[in-house]
C-alpha cells in the first residue's frame, strides 16, 4: 500500500485489509514522504497479520510499490491504494480461484466506483459506470512469479505505470482470470492523483508506445534467426 | 464514403503521435491501434479535411495501393475511429504520400489484448450530457 499524505482515508483502507487477513499474511505500507499524520496512523494500527511500514523516497507510486515488492515474501501479491478499500472476503475470493486453477497467473475483480461522502462532486454520482474490469492494481491478485517474469514497475512513469505493467503481462502471455465479484471499491474524491489529467498527461500513449517498441524489437530478433537451416544427418 | 471529410471520433477515441507511431485508443472498449508511415500520413491528411478521393486524385497510386487505401479508410470507419464530418477542407487536396519506402502501405495494426481494460478513469471530468466515460470537448 503506497501512500503519501493519506491521513483522511488510510484507516478505512487498512481496516478493510485487517478484517480479512490471516497470521501468515503481511501488509506492507510504503510511506512516500508524507507530511501529515499518515505514519502515526499506520504505526498505531494493529492487525491480525504482520504490518510493515517502509520509508519511501517520495519518488511516486511505482517506486513505492517496488520497495514493497522487494520486501514481500508471499506467494501471492496484491495492492491497495490508501484512498480505496476492499470488500469483505476479497482476499479469500481471489485465493480460492488461484488455488483451484494453477494455470491462472492473475485474478481480476470488478471495480466499483463510489463518490466519497466528503467530495463536492455529488452531481457526478449518477454518471459513474457499473462495476467494470480495468487496469486497477487494487482489484487484481498476482502470483509472485508474474513479477519475476515481467519485472517491476517502471519508476520513470509517474502515471500509467499500471498500464505499462499490464501490457508487459499481456506480452508475456500471462493468464488473467476475470472474477465476477467486486474486487475493489474505488473512491472518487477531490484529490485523486489522476483528477483532471489528460490522457497525454496520464502517459497512456507512452505506455502503449513502449509496448509497441518491445514487440517490434522481439519480432526483429526472431526474424534474424535463420530459418530452414536444418540439414539431414 | 470517399467524397466526405472525416474527424476523429472524440471523445470516445483519442490519438497521439509518439515518435514514428501514431496511436489511437478507443476508451470505451479498450482497443488500440497503431499506424506508421503511409497510414499515419493518410490519417493526418484525412483529419486535416482531405477526402479520400482527393487523396486518391493527388497521388499516382497503383491499383493495389488504391485498394489498400480504400480498405484502410473502410477500416477506420468500421472501427469507429473516424466519423463523417462534412465537405472537403480547402487546403488539403494537394497532399502527397510517397509509398515507395513503405513496406506495408496503409497498414493499421489493431490490438485487442487490453480490451475492456484500457479505459478512461471516471476520476476525470465527465460530460454532463453524455456521462462517463466521455470527457467534455
Amino acid at each position: 500500500m503506497p501512500v503519501r499524505d493519506g491521513q483522511r482515508y488510510i484507516r478505512t483502507a487498512l481496516e478493510s485489509v485487517a478484517c480479512q487477513c490471516a497470521d501468515a499474511d503481511e501488509l506492507i505500507v510504503i510511506d512516500d514522504a508524507s507530511t501529515d499524520q499518515t505514519v502515526e496512523i499506520v504505526k498505531a494500527f494493529s492487525a491480525p497479520c504482520r504490518v510493515h511500514l517502509l520509508k519511501g523516497a517520495g519518488k511516486g507510486p511505482a517506486a513505492a510499490r517496488n520497495l514493497g515488492l522487494a520486501r514481500a515474501t508471499g506467494r501471492l501479491i496484491t495492492f491497495l491504494d490508501h484512498d480505496d478499500y476492499w470488500p469483505k472476503k476479497r482476499i479469500q475470493s481471489h485465493l480460492d480461484c488461484l488455488e483451484a486453477q494453477p494455470s491462472v497467473d492473475i485474478t481480476m475483480g470488478r471495480v466499483e466506483y463510489f463518490l466519497s461522502p466528503d467530495s463536492a462532486r455529488e452531481n457526478q454520482t449518477r454518471m459513474l459506470p457499473e462495476p467494470v474490469y480495468g487496469v486497477n492494481l487494487g482489484a487484481s491478485t498476482f502470483r509472485r512469479e508474474v513479477f519475476e517474469n515481467v519485472g517491476l514497475f517502471d519508476e520513470r512513469m509517474r502515471f500509467s505505470e499500471d498500464h505499462d505493467l499490464f501490457l508487459r503481462i499481456r506480452e508475456a502471455g500471462c493468464q488473467i482470470l476475470p472474477i465476477d465479484d467486486i474486487g475493489l471499491y474505488y473512491r472518487i474524491h477531490d484529490t485523486n492523483m489522476t483528477r483532471g489529467k489528460s490522457p497525454q498527461e496520464m502517459q497512456f500513449f507512452e505506455a502503449i508506445h513502449k509496448s509497441l517498441s518491445r514487440r517490434r524489437a522481439q519480432r526483429q530478433a526472431l526474424s534474424a534467426f535463420p530459418k530452414n537451416r536444418i540439414r539431414d544427418a | 464514403m470517399y467524397d466526405v471529410s472525416y474527424r476523429l471520433n472524440a471523445p470516445t477515441c483519442i490519438a497521439e503521435a509518439v515518435d514514428d507511431d501514431l496511436i489511437v485508443i478507443n476508451l470505451v472498449n479498450g482497443k488500440y491501434y497503431n499506424m506508421r508511415g503511409s497510414s499515419a500520413l493518410a490519417w493526418e491528411a484525412l483529419l486535416e479535411g482531405c477526402t479520400p478521393n482527393q487523396l486518391l486524385r493527388a497521388n499516382q497510386w497503383t491499383d493495389a495501393e488504391t485498394q489498400a487505401f480504400q480498405a484502410f479508410v473502410q477500416l477506420l470507419v468500421d472501427e469507429s475511429l473516424m466519423v463523417e464530418h462534412g465537405p472537403a477542407g480547402e487546403s488539403a487536396s494537394s497532399v502527397s504520400i510517397v509509398l515507395s519506402e513503405d513496406p506495408a502501405p496503409f497498414q493499421m495494426d489493431v490490438f485487442t489484448d487490453m480490451e475492456e481494460m484500457l479505459r478512461l478513469d471516471p476520476v476525470h471530468e465527465v460530460d454532463a450530457n453524455v456521462g462517463w466515460p466521455h470527457k467534455p470537448d
